[in-house]
């Protein structure tokens, strides 16, 4: 069970917040448009014996803090693990690296490695990563050694919301401030590293290559809302979590991978409609069946009814619209981000 | 409750399941008791169930059989990895007796999964219960007591080239070893899962097809031959046979011991094996006893024992025709 | 790795899994058209102790010879429950659901162990938030339910004898949670657990084809292409709702074509879903009907009797 569910909202609360956000225009219990994003805090390059590192706090007191090392490690091309070639030379992909080069750890306070929610940020923050095959590349020594990245995120406040926008962003700032040191050596000897940190280069060089960015995004029937806090959460319809990757050379965005997050709001309990209720003079004798179907028919708006099906194909796409439009929300996103500055520790 | 003077109290007459599911114990007598005695299943005492074997069904291993025991479903999959003789950190002696050389080494690794929701009392998530492992155990000494699999089929030699015509001829030398996982995994369980489980593991090891495997002197390791004609089959010398029998008795502590009755059921099923307090498995190959094994109870003696022998050797008879 | 002490393990010094010489076969190629499904095969009611089960296959090719085949995916489900939770468990007004995914030892090329993995937990909760969507939990407070699969064979992850990631994180795993998805859509409602909508799972991918031109593919088998993006979609159709949705890759600006091919492929698994989830109905249905009086013919011997007891 997601340990969100402690849901300490009532059925009534429940109706009024998902009332208000459907409404149209939206309203937020903290009066933001559908796509403000509260206010935070970024700072980069603050441990100083890590590659890169990076903290950031939202407003609503959750706090993170990512921690890049690179470590050297020998590729183990040519051993046991690979199909052995007996006559001729393979045809060999220079510069393709392996996915297990870049190991990540969530660490939660409260929940142990196994438990759902660090399983699934972990999973997908990895895939958006790997996704453009970039960062693979670029952990490439020569043919016989390789960097191996260990991207350690810790979340220092108890999981109050969803905490994958927060991991995301912080994860982002880290690797933008990752250097690694310069080689020195030539071609495949053992890599010899000058030891000066001034001359270290960034792990993504330029401000054309960027790592990914995951975006939180809910559905409250018609209405799409970034950057949702708890309640909000609470009444969703539908969670989907977007990372979208800056296409390089361009200031266009491409989505690398979508994920549906199950919405809280299941598991929360039904109100009792006015007609079953005793204090609406209804009958105590009632069948099970009879029960069954006044609830069922119970048309939606009069009392809070955790959601049922899933999300439609337009809602999913309208989301995606929002979120990669040029001017959309990623533009606002990563505007922001700009304004941070990348230090070097 | 008044004793009433007047005529027998009425007889209840319960649906079958429902009856089942109360009283279990009853129930089962109730059968038992009838004239010639009959099983819920409507087996007879000493029938087993309806076994269909599919042999090679999974592709990432190297031999496989899908065993069916009346509603007890098993899988089996023989995969065989290389353990190199250099990376052994106490070796055999040269001189050691090949028979022991499996056992010491550890060569045959059979595991056997219970928690994979194949009956409501076993839910994944825990570690293996008692009595997974003890099953696991039987199999693997059963596995290597009776000597299935020849020590030679699963070493992988190599011959050194000569390098002087003088020199005497160069001996072989084991440089690798096969080991073969035998990993059994219980879709459904109704009973019985050793018998199911040691036939899986026979049929899939009589068609297990290892490829050919050479010491490449160069690399230090071992490299296998792709080619479908390569692949040989294991030798294997016995072909065991397990039954188990069931024994349901009414013995009660409150009442006479001449007064109980008992009946061994063949091959019993859960709702069977939930009643029944002993139970007895015989192990044999053509006219050999491989191995009694019997757990609980004092009812059943030596000619009850001789009886069960008897039928499991008729089994024998059946199911190594069966085999692939 | 440390040693289980509850299962018998590997021999001291470790083994690993056999290096081949490499043959000259050429990789397996797609033979179905861009818009075909494998055929599935799906029956329920294999496992009669639990309340619901199924078993989900796609044949393999039977041109292939055995042992240089690919992957056939093979999955079994069983669904235990509703039943209720224990005492001391805290008030739920809805079903708790659990899921549980486990690969055999033997689903895949390297050979995996016994505890779960972190991509297994992983696969777990996507099915999780697939299920939810479409069981109506609200009609069984206080009860909990489990699903369990098993894969018995997996996926191939990419084109044989490529670098294929490792375990378990590759473009195999779509197409398996596609298949555990509607298993255990036909086991939940073997079990008979209320249900909005029949779910189905279907995959479609952006490949490279031989020209290395990019084209979209229903139902996916990544051993067979070299995969670019690829979209997991979990659909109720008579809804038009999508409870689960899983993308991976870049998919350049054709994202909802590929969510709408995987709508397709999930339309496609659907109409199997169906016809087991209607041979499973008329089963039962037959099962409920009255047993005929005991006769003494011969026919009826081996036929368990009603008994009678005196109460």
């Amino acid at each position: 069970m997601p340990p969100y569910t402690n849901i300490p909202l009532s059925p009534a609360e429940l109706s009024y917040l998902h009332t208000s956000l459907s409404s149209t225009p939206p309203i937020r219990p903290d009066g933001r448009t559908p796509t403000q994003f509260r206010p935070l805090v970024a700072e980069t390059a603050i441990l100083p014996t890590a590659n890169g590192s990076a903290r950031v706090c939202f407003s609503d007191g959750t706090e993170a803090i990512v921690g890049v090392k690179a470590e050297v490690e020998k590729t183990r091309g040519g051993g046991m693990e690979q199909d052995v070639n007996m006559g001729g030379d393979d045809g060999n992909d220079e510069g393709k690296g392996e996915v297990q080069w870049l190991q990540l750890g969530i660490d939660i306070p409260g929940l142990r490695d196994d438990d759902a929610l660090p399983v699934f940020l972990g999973a997908m923050l990895r895939e958006a990563l790997l996704a453009d095959g970039g960062l693979a590349a670029r952990l490439n020594i020569n043919a016989r050694f390789h960097w191996r990245l260990y991207v350690d995120i810790l979340l220092l406040s108890p999981p109050l919301s969803y905490p994958l926008p927060l991991l995301s962003l912080t994860t982002h700032l880290a690797l933008l401030s990752t250097r690694l040191p310069a080689l020195v050596s030539q071609g495949d000897e053992d890599p010899l590293f000058n030891d000066d940190w001034q001359a270290s280069l960034p792990l993504y060089p330029s401000k054309a290559s960027q790592p990914p960015i995951t975006l939180l995004v809910i559905s409250v029937q018609d209405t799409i809302l970034f950057d949702p806090s708890v309640p909000e959460l609470a009444v969703a319809d539908a969670v989907l979590a977007i990372s979208v990757l800056q296409t390089p050379g361009s200031r266009t965005w491409s989505v690398v991978a979508i994920r549906t997050v199950d919405p809280p709001s299941r598991l929360t309990a039904a109100g009792v409609p006015s007609s079953l209720g005793s204090a609406g003079g209804a009958v105590a004798t009632a069948t099970n069946a009879e029960v069954l179907l006044a609830r069922e028919r119970d048309e939606i708006g009069s009392v809070w009814r955790p959601p049922r099906g899933g999300v439609g194909r337009k809602v999913i796409a309208r989301m995606v619209k929002m979120v990669v439009e040029s001017g959309g929300v990623a533009d606002e996103v990563m505007g922001g981000l700009e304004g941070v500055e990348i230090g070097m520790s | 409750m008044a004793a009433d003077p007047s005529p027998a109290p009425t007889s209840l007459s319960f649906p079958r399941s429902t009856f089942a599911k109360l009283t279990p114990g009853p129930f089962l007598h109730a059968h038992l008791k009838q004239n010639p005695p009959i099983r819920p299943s409507g087996r007879t005492l000493t029938q087993f169930r309806e076994q269909q074997i599919t042999t090679g069904s999974l592709t990432h291993s190297h031999g496989s059989a899908v065993v069916r025991l009346g509603d007890t479903t098993v899988v089996c999959s023989v995969q065989g990895e290389i353990l190199k003789a250099a990376d052994i950190p106490s070796p055999p002696d040269e001189s050691a007796d090949n028979e022991d050389l499996l056992e010491t080494l550890g060569l045959l690794v059979p595991n056997i999964e219970l928690s994979t929701g194949c009956s409501p009392a076993h839910l994944p998530g825990n570690p293996p219960s008692t009595l997974a492992q003890s099953l696991s155990w039987k199999v693997r000494t059963l596995l290597y007591g009776s000597e299935i699999v020849n020590p030679e089929d699963l070493q992988i030699m190599f011959t050194a080239p000569k390098i002087d015509e003088e020199d005497d001829a160069p001996v072989p030398e084991v440089k690798a070893y096969w080991t073969l996982y035998l990993d059994i995994m219980f879709i459904s369980l109704d009973g019985n899962p050793f018998d199911a489980a040691w036939l899986a593991v026979m049929a899939a090891l009589r068609t297990t097809r290892l490829p050919r495997a050479s010491w490449d002197a160069d690399r230090e390791a071992v490299v296998c031959s792709p080619a479908l004609e390569h692949y040989a089959h294991l030798t294997l010398h016995t072909t065991p046979v397990t039954a188990t029998f069931a024994v349901f008795s009414t013995a009660n502590p409150l009442k006479q011991r001449s007064e109980a009755e008992s009946w061994v059921l063949t091959d019993p099923d859960t709702s069977e094996e939930e009643v029944c307090r002993e139970a007895l498995t015989v192990t044999v190959d053509g006219k050999r006893v491989l191995g009694i094994d019997k757990a609980g109870g004092r009812v059943i003696g030596m000619e009850a024992v001789e009886e069960c022998v008897k039928l499991t050797f008729a089994r024998w008879k059946e199911v190594s025709t069966i085999l692939p | 790795m440390q040693a289980d002490r509850r299962r018998l393990n590997a021999p001291a010094g470790g083994t690993a899994p056999p290096v081949f010489a490499s043959a000259n076969t050429s990789p397996p190629r797609r033979r179905r058209k861009a818009d075909e499904h494998r055929k599935i095969f799906l029956q329920t009611g294999i496992v009669p102790s639990a309340a619901g089960s199924a078993y989900y296959e796609l044949p393999p090719d039977p041109a292939t010879p055995p042992l240089t085949r690919k992957s056939s995916l093979k999955i079994t489900c069983t669904v235990h429950g509703p039943r209720p939770l224990p005492r001391n468990a805290a008030f739920s007004p809805n079903l708790l659901l659990t899921t549980h995914v486990k690969y055999a030892p033997f689903a895949t090329k390297t050979r995996r162990g016994y505890v779960r993995d972190s991509s297994e937990r992983d696969l777990g909760l996507h099915l999780e938030t697939a299920l939810r969507g479409v069981v109506i939990g609200e009609r069984w407070p206080k009860s909990a339910a489990d699903v369990v699969i098993t894969v018995l064979e997996g996926e191939d992850d990419g084109p044989a004898g490529a670098h294929s990631g490792d375990m378990g994180s590759g473009w195999g795993m779509l197409s398996v949670l596609a298949g555990c998805i509607t298993v255990a859509s036909a086991a939940i409602v073997d079990a008979g657990i209320d249900c909005v909508d029949l779910v189905s799972g279907g995959v479609a991918a952006l490949v490279h084809d031989q020209s290395s031109e990019i084209t979209t593919v229903l139902d996916p088998a990544p051993a067979e292409h070299v995969t670019r993006a690829a979209c997991l979609v979990a659909y109720l159709q008579s809804r038009d709702e999508i409870t689960e949705m899983w993308m991976k890759g870049d998919a350049g600006g054709d994202l909802g074509g590929l969510i709408e091919s995987a709508v397709q492929s999930a339309t496609l698994a659907r109409t199997v879903l169906v016809e087991a989830v209607k041979d499973s109905t008329e089963a039962r249905v037959a099962a409920m009907s009255p047993p005929e009086l005991p006769s003494t013919d011969a026919a009826s011997k081996g036929r368990p009797k009603d008994v009678v007891t005196t109460g």
